[in-house]
């Protein structure tokens, strides 16, 4: 009967801490390269408008916090849903609806400066993370349409609120078959 | 009965035809014959033989369109006057001499319906002689007849015998601004140029018809062959090209016949020439018009996208095209193209030059296709890979070689998808529609790839035989848009990241170069000081005991000397005020005055 109880507890101490090291492995990658490049996969994955609305300075960011389980998936606006479920699927995490703390889900924008109105102040070419403001001091800035990303970082700066935010315009490249019934 | 008469009459064209047909290297795989479609009836010899002409429209519309969908920038204003051949964008010629009276948006011929911003222009010649017009619109209401009038391949010429020009050059092609006209409308000159460098060895010249209801080509090559081949002659002369090949469906038998005279008499011409150019008959199987059919047909080569058939030296052209290379040799820029109409619904099945930029109302009015019914529908294209035009003041583009005219019935409705394979065995590029199709459904990009979406021609056979009436090419194209959007959203993201990341990387240098400025100047600062202080006992006394150590060359002290400065610290502190200098100045002499005695 002993002898038993004996195997039995053996067998269940092996299962234990079988399964917690095999628990610990799968749990997140140890190797700074295996972090690195989940780090890449998770920040490919995000749109890259480096608005921060996330709540961090940049994609980056934002990709890092997320491997290291600081951050949860749902805190990406401009990707959306779409975002998150990608995350959810390469993850292997619960997909969560987009954190309402965060900002609405809002389409695809575009930043146009009232040209009449600006008095070339260069504090929007310096909020703009992705360089897409030219302009010069005490000269008229404009938006280069192509390359700004709507992420409204130049909203707050502008002292004379002469930056708006207009849906992006449906070029023809962007037109798409409808899905068949 | 009507297969067998028609059996009949290739075999006897062919014991008749006496030139030795080469056999063509390869068959095509999958593919439609035309003995299977019992429901397509091309237009009759007779009807596909004339060319007829139409009075023209009072306006022309032209879309400020390229190839791929890129907008152009007018190079006209509203209210300019502009002559035919004239260009108003780049790429893109009036086609009537008339004033441009807007450059705004309106329908174009395109699947989505949308609109584009389009330049107009009011045509003159109609203003000039508006009582002519009137009178021959009246005349022609009054015979309530079309007016078919004997064949001028383009309004402007009217010489009847062929005058061989010289020479052909890309210049001409540019300016002529010839677009392909197959049906794909991809531009001529950026075809040439692109393969500037390669050498050609075969020519193909594609008169194959890009689908089996279309006789735009036949009409053509049956009105106008002497001209066809002597812009043939010229684009051979123009690549260098060892052999040309011109392919045309063995049951085109006017245009056969029409071709094989013309070039007997070019033969009669300049024999040794010649002998480079060959017809060379096929089996008309829908899609033999396909660029990438075609070549695999006539050379046996399977050149898969990205590849192009030039690099392996070996370039298509459209009939068409060689005939625009012709006009252009005579320094006529391309402005019409021929147009099929056919359909079950058409009234008067024809084929009419048209000019660019005419609506396409104008043209079914003119030719008496107009639909009165709505149960009508109007296709660009044929019935295979064409399009619904959803608005008909839409202009006539390079790319409209048909409009067909069917019942509006709605598609039946999709079946599952039994899995029979009929779509394996019909696709000319060898995919597996029937795999795609899941993959298609479930916008799997990664399942797609791996079953080679991007080779597929969308040429519809897959949809022709499918039992189950699944809109498969439907749903390859949605597919292939989904595809592109997404690769085009990663594309922008990865730009903006760079950017990005380089703005990081110039305000990180940015600020690590104010701190070294800041630096620098503190350091210049403080030898400017130190040079002050020792300066100052230099000038007083010259005794050659006081330079030693403290001394520093003022003013010479440069900027990155700031490690020097610091070590010269032991120096005294920078004097707060001229009395405290003259004080330590005094104590120094008074120690100097002691050492020495």
């Amino acid at each position: 009967m002993n002898d038993i109880l004996v195997a039995l507890l053996i067998f269940a101490l092996a299962a234990a801490a079988m399964g917690y090291v095999l628990g610990w492995l799968a749990d997140t990658p140890h190797t700074g390269d295996q972090q690195a490049a989940l780090v890449d996969t998770v920040n490919a994955l995000l749109p890259q408008t480096q608005c921060a609305q996330c709540g961090y300075p940049g994609c980056r960011p934002y990709a890092e916090a997320i491997i290291n389980g600081v951050a949860a998936i749902n805190r990406c606006p401009p990707g959306g849903d779409q975002t998150i479920i990608a995350l959810a699927e390469l993850l292997g995490r619960e997909f969560q609806p987009l954190d309402a703390t965060v900002y609405a889900e809002k389409p695809p924008l575009v930043a146009r400066i009232v040209e009449a109105h600006c008095i070339g102040c260069t504090l929007c070419i310096d909020a703009c993370p992705v360089d897409a403001i030219a302009g010069a001091a005490k000269l008229m800035h404009t938006v280069i349409a192509a390359d700004c990303t709507g992420c409204e970082l130049c909203l707050p700066p502008c002292p004379v609120d002469c930056i708006e935010l207009e849906p992006v315009v449906d070029n023809w490249s962007g037109w798409s078959w409808p899905k068949p019934a | 009965m009507m297969r067998w008469l028609d059996q009949c009459r290739r075999a006897k064209h062919r014991s008749a035809g006496g030139q030795a047909q080469i056999k063509p290297a390869c068959r095509m795989k999958g593919g439609i014959a035309l003995s299977a479609m019992s429901s397509i009836t091309p237009v009759s010899d007779a009807a596909s033989a004339t060319i007829i002409a139409i009075e023209p429209s009072a306006i022309i519309i032209l879309p400020l369109l390229d190839y791929y969908h890129q907008e152009l920038t007018p190079m006209v204003i509203p209210g300019q006057t502009v002559t035919a051949g004239m260009p108003v964008a780049s790429g893109i010629l009036s086609t009537v001499d008339g004033t441009v009276t807007a450059i705004e948006g309106r329908a174009v011929a395109h699947a989505s319906g949308r609109t584009a911003v389009c330049v107009v222009i009011e045509d003159h010649s109609l203003a000039e002689d508006d009582t002519n017009a009137a009178l021959a619109i009246e005349e022609q209401h009054d015979s309530n007849k079309l007016s078919r009038q004997s064949i001028t391949p383009n309004g402007s010429l009217t010489a009847t015998s062929v005058s061989t020009s010289t020479r052909l050059t890309l210049g001409n092609i540019q300016a002529a601004a010839i677009h392909g006209l197959g049906g794909a409308g991809f531009s001529t000159v950026k075809k040439l140029s692109d393969f500037a460098d390669k050498p050609i060895q075969t020519l193909i010249i594609n008169a194959v018809e890009c689908e089996p209801l279309l006789s735009c080509d036949v009409a053509l090559m049956v009105s106008d062959a002497v001209r066809i081949l002597d812009g043939i002659r010229l684009l051979v002369e123009m690549l260098a090209c060892n052999h040309c090949v011109i392919a045309i469906e063995d049951n085109r038998i006017a245009a056969i016949q029409s071709m094989e005279t013309a070039l007997k008499k070019l033969q009669d011409k300049q024999g040794s020439f010649v002998a480079n150019i060959k017809l060379q008959l096929i089996p008309p199987v829908y899609p033999s018009g396909a660029e990438r059919m075609l070549v695999q047909i006539i050379t046996g080569m399977d050149i898969c996208p990205p590849n192009r058939p030039a690099n392996q030296g070996v370039l298509c052209l459209n009939v068409a095209t060689a005939h625009a290379a012709w006009l252009a040799a005579n320094h006529q820029p391309m402005l019409t193209r021929v147009v099929t109409i056919a359909g079950p619904k058409a009234a008067q099945p024809c084929n009419v030059r048209v000019k660019f930029g005419t609506p396409i109302r104008h043209v079914l009015e003119q030719t008496g296709n107009l639909p009165t019914d709505t149960a009508v529908r109007i296709r660009v294209g044929g019935p295979f890979s064409g399009y619904n035009l959803l608005d008909t003041e839409a202009a006539i583009t390079a790319t409209c070689n048909c409009l067909t005219l069917d019942a509006a019935s709605a598609h039946p409705t999709a079946e599952p998808c039994i899995r029979c394979g009929a779509c394996n065995e019909v696709c000319p590029v060898e995919l597996l529609p029937q795999q795609l199709l899941w993959h298609a459904r479930a916008e799997d990009l990664a399942g797609l790839d791996q079953f080679n979406l991007d080779q597929c021609i969308k040429c519809g056979c897959c949809d022709w035989v499918c039992p189950s009436s699944i809109p498969l090419t439907d749903y390859f194209r949605f597919a292939q848009s989904v595809k592109q959007t997404r690769e085009y959203r990663i594309a922008q993201a990865k730009l903006a990241e760079q950017r990005f990341q380089q703005r990081q990387a110039r305000q990180t240098a940015r600020k690590q170069k104010r701190k070294l400025d800041i630096d620098r100047r503190k350091a210049e600062l403080r030898n400017r000081a130190a040079g002050k202080t020792t300066a100052t006992p230099d000038h007083a006394d010259q005794h050659p005991t006081t330079a030693n150590g403290t001394k520093a060359p003022a003013g010479t002290a440069t900027l990155a000397d700031s490690t020097s400065a610091q070590s010269s610290s032991d120096i005294p502190p920078p004097a707060d005020s001229i009395s405290d200098t003259l004080a330590r100045i005094k104590r120094q002499r008074s120690s100097q005055a002691n050492n020495k005695k």
